[in-house]
Formats: C-alpha cells, structure tokens, sequence
C-alpha cells in the first residue's frame, strides 16, 4: 500500500474525528437509502432495495462492526491491569468480535450476492452453504448480547461505586414493561406453544429464542445507565454510554418492527422506516468506543487536554 | 445511653456484642491489672477478632513511641492529609449523589487547581456533574482540595494511565 493511501487512511481514521465521520456516514447512507426507495416507489422495480440493502448497506454493517472491534480492541488496552473498567472493556470487545462474525457470516456469507464468495462455488454447493451461514449468523447475536450484558453489569457497579447511578422513572418502567410483555406473549406463542409455528426445535432455535430475554436485560441496563449519564450531563465518558444505550434502544425497536411488520400490526411506511434502524444501532454501536478512546487519548496527550480544557473554560461559568 | 447498655452486654457474655475501639484503647495504654479491664481481658481470651485488633493497637502504639519527634510530625501530617482527602472524598460521592443543597455558598472556586479540576470533570463527564463537584468544594469553611476527591472517577472511567495524565495536567499548568 502506498504512503499516501495509508496517510489517508490515517486521516480518516483519526480518532478525534471518528465518531464525526461515523454520524456523517450514516447519514450519507440514510440518504442514499431514501433515494433507493424513491426509486423503488417510483419504478415498481424491487431491485433498487434489494441492491441497496445487500451492497452498500451488508458493507457498512461489516465496516462499523470492524471500527467497534478495533476501536474497542484500542480502548481496552488504554486500560492498565487492576482497572476498574478493564474487565468490562474486555467482554465489550469479545461482544464487538461476536457481532462481526455474525455481520460476516449472515450479511456477506447468508446472501446470494457478488460480495459472497460461496456465491462463486457450484450452484447447488453454492445454495445450501448460503442458507446454512445465514442460519448460523443467527447464533451470534445472542452470544454478541449475553457478552455485553456483562460488560453493562460492571459499568453499572462503577456508576454506583461513584455515586452517580440513575433510578428508573415511570417512563423507564412503562418502556420495560412494554418490551417485557411484547418477550413474554412471544415466548408463548412461539417457545412454549405446543404447535411450535416455527418448525420443529432446534439447539439453533433455542439459541436464538434466548435474544429476546437477553435484549430486556440489555434494555434495564441501558436504560439505569442512561439515567446515570444523563445526572452527570453531556461529558466525553457519558458520551460513549448514551451511544450504547442508544443502540441497545434502536435494537429492540428494530426487533419489535420486525416482529409487528411480520403479523401485519404497522402501516407500510413504518416498516420501512424499521428497516433503517439497523443502520442507526450499529453505528451507534461503533460511536460507544470512538467517544471512549478520544476522551482517553486527549487525557495522555498534554497539548490536545489543555486545547480541550480551554474550549471548556468558554463555555458559561458554574452556577 | 446505648454505649452504656452495649458495654453492659459484651461485659456479660451476650453473644455478637464486642468492646467499643475505644475501650480496648483504654486497655492497650492503661494497667490490665486494673479491675475495670478484667472483664475486657476475660473477653479477649475468648474472641480471636477483638485479640487481633488488641493486638494490632498494642503495635501501633509501641511503633509511635519507638519513632522520633521529627517522623512523628511527618506521619501526623501524612494521616491529616489522608483524612482531609477523604472528606473530600466522601463530599465529592455525596455531591455526585445529589446529597449536597442546591444552591451553593459562593459562586465561583478561588483555588486555580480547584478550577481546572471541574473543569475536566465538565469536559469528560458533563456540566451538572461538574457543578456538583464545584458544590463539594464549596461546602466547608475552607475550600477543599478537588484533585484527590474526582482521581478515582478519572481511575474507573479513564483507567489509571488516563487519569495519572490528567491529574499532572492539572497540576502543572496552574
């Protein structure tokens, strides 16, 4: 690779500019998706959505899965041994690591596209590894899940060792309340009824069946920590949990859309609009780890801190 | 009223009760021949935790007295210096909990580390949870020391590296 492809790679992976150029990503591909649908509106053609969905939309789910995993990879060796927060950034990357194995093996190896060299096997090879790999994309997620869950938990202990973890408001409990009894309704229609509308059980059902469980605990913790954050104000660190609450959020929306547009419950626009919120979570996922390793690396770089300080002297005086 | 009663009760065998640090102080500096103290030595004979912590004044005392003059101002001034960071500590905790009054006494810090202090707590947490620090300080007559109170926030959320560099920054550009 020449010096200047790695200078501009450099360039636009400087981590004070990172979370900036993942918000200005997405919303060039927010837009680009709105212009697929226009076009698929207009024309009739579904080929505008699909192309859409399956090139620049799998590649930028891979691309922000690789920006966690190695900004997470980054922020976890910021941390010295015995650090409170270490363990936590470790099983955040793992949870990273996880999610891109499932974008990989479900968003590039599960769809017949020209981005999936299973794609370029025999036909009849070629067909059943692609529908094998999408079904194992689905073990990942709640392995993905589970792993931030711990990660959450030790936030969590860290926020209440400072005094500064949040209580849960009527709004909250309205919210878990909602998303708790949308688990439990599918748990009976589908786990624990006796006709098994899905097929036959499976170890890969079982697993899966086990992210809508573990998405309520994600929700409680993002939610707690969302309140912490938001008793602290607007700071570099709150930052990168109020990305990861907002991911989590966006996931449950996103999983809620799909469950209501596949019984048919919301109007076509809004299932649309569901479709794009994958995108959002997902760079909002990469966001987390960008705020934390900017805030780390400003505090070890003397010129950057005092920069930083200086253009937060200018901000109005305390109360 | 209730030390009276749960003096009165380790000194009669009731179970889980134990001698106040106070009264085995008494009984680490005075006479253990005096009268009062049998009861207490018939309890340090029976429970191996109060003969642990006997034991561990008894060497503290014997270390103080062994010391000069000169280390035992400087350790004095080590133990002032650690409690002082400890109520600002605790004060800190309280702020972040929201604990402390609203309002604050004064409206601006007078010590420029102080400053500089809540100002990086503003940068990498947020503004309330800086005007809640500058709260703390704020509290008692003399303005506290900030720096070691908002360290272990910076130790959890930034990691020890971050927070060592942060603190020096502070400290060096005032």
């Amino acid at each position: 690779m020449s010096s200047r492809a790695i200078a501009v790679i450099n360039f636009l992976l400087r981590e004070d500019a990172v979370p900036r150029r993942i918000v200005s990503s997405t919303v060039v591909l927010l837009l680009a998706g709105v212009l697929a649908f226009a076009a698929w509106w207009h024309t009739g053609d579904p080929v505008w959505i699909r192309a859409y969905f399956y090139y620049p939309g799998a590649l930028f789910f891979i691309a922000c899965s690789l920006l966690e995993v190695s900004l997470s990879y980054r922020c976890w060796r910021q941390f010295s041994p015995g650090d409170l927060l270490r363990p936590a950034w470790f099983v955040i990357l793992l949870s990273a690591v996880a999610r891109l194995m499932g974008g990989l093996v479900r968003h590039i190896g599960g769809l017949e596209t020209w981005l999936n060299p299973l794609s370029y096997l025999p036909a009849n090879w070629s067909h059943s590894l692609t529908q094998r790999s999408f079904e194992l994309g689905e073990l990942f997620s709640p392995l993905s899940m589970a792993l931030l869950a711990i990660g959450l938990i030790q936030v969590l202990r860290a926020c209440r060792r400072h005094g500064v973890l949040g209580n849960l408001r009527p709004l909250d409990i309205v919210l878990l309340t909602g998303v708790t009894l949308y688990t439990v309704y599918y748990f009976s229609q589908v786990v624990f009824s006796p006709l098994h509308p899905e097929g036959p059980v499976t170890l890969r059902k079982m697993i899966a069946w086990t992210s809508d469980p573990l998405l309520c605990v994600l929700l409680l913790e993002a939610i707690l920590i969302r309140r912490s954050t938001a008793n602290l104000g607007w700071g570099w660190i709150s930052r990168c949990w109020v990305s990861y609450t907002a991911a989590i959020l966006l996931t449950s929306l996103g999983d809620i859309g799909l469950w209501a547009s596949a019984h048919g419950l919301v109007p076509y626009w809004l299932e649309a609009a569901s479709w794009y919120v994958w995108f959002i979570a997902s760079a909002s996922y990469a966001l987390g780890p960008a705020y934390q390793l900017r805030a780390m690396l400003c505090a070890v770089d003397e010129g950057r801190f005092h920069r930083a300080l200086l253009a937060c002297a200018e901000a109005p005086a305390f109360p | 009223m209730v030390n009276h009663l749960r003096a009165w009760a380790w000194r009669h065998g009731v179970p889980g009760l134990h001698p106040s640090i106070e009264e085995l102080l008494s009984w680490v500096d005075g006479d253990p021949t005096l009268p009062a103290h049998r009861a207490l030595e018939a309890h340090l004979a029976g429970c191996r935790m109060c003969g642990e912590d006997a034991h561990r004044l008894r060497d503290a005392r014997n270390y103080w007295r062994e010391i000069g003059s000169e280390r035992q101002y400087h350790q004095t001034s080590l133990l002032k210096e650690g409690l002082r960071n400890l109520e600002a500590s605790m004060r800190a905790w309280s702020a972040l909990r929201g604990f402390l009054p609203e309002s604050p006494r004064r409206h601006f810090l007078r010590n420029a580390v102080n400053l500089r202090s809540t100002r990086a707590v503003k940068l990498y947490f947020g503004q309330e949870a800086a005007n809640r620090i500058a709260r703390s300080a704020q509290q008692g007559a003399q303005e506290m020391h900030l720096l070691p109170a908002i360290k272990p926030l910076f130790n959890s959320f930034l990691g020890r590296r971050a927070a060592d560099s942060v603190a020096r920054h502070i400290v060096r550009t005032v």
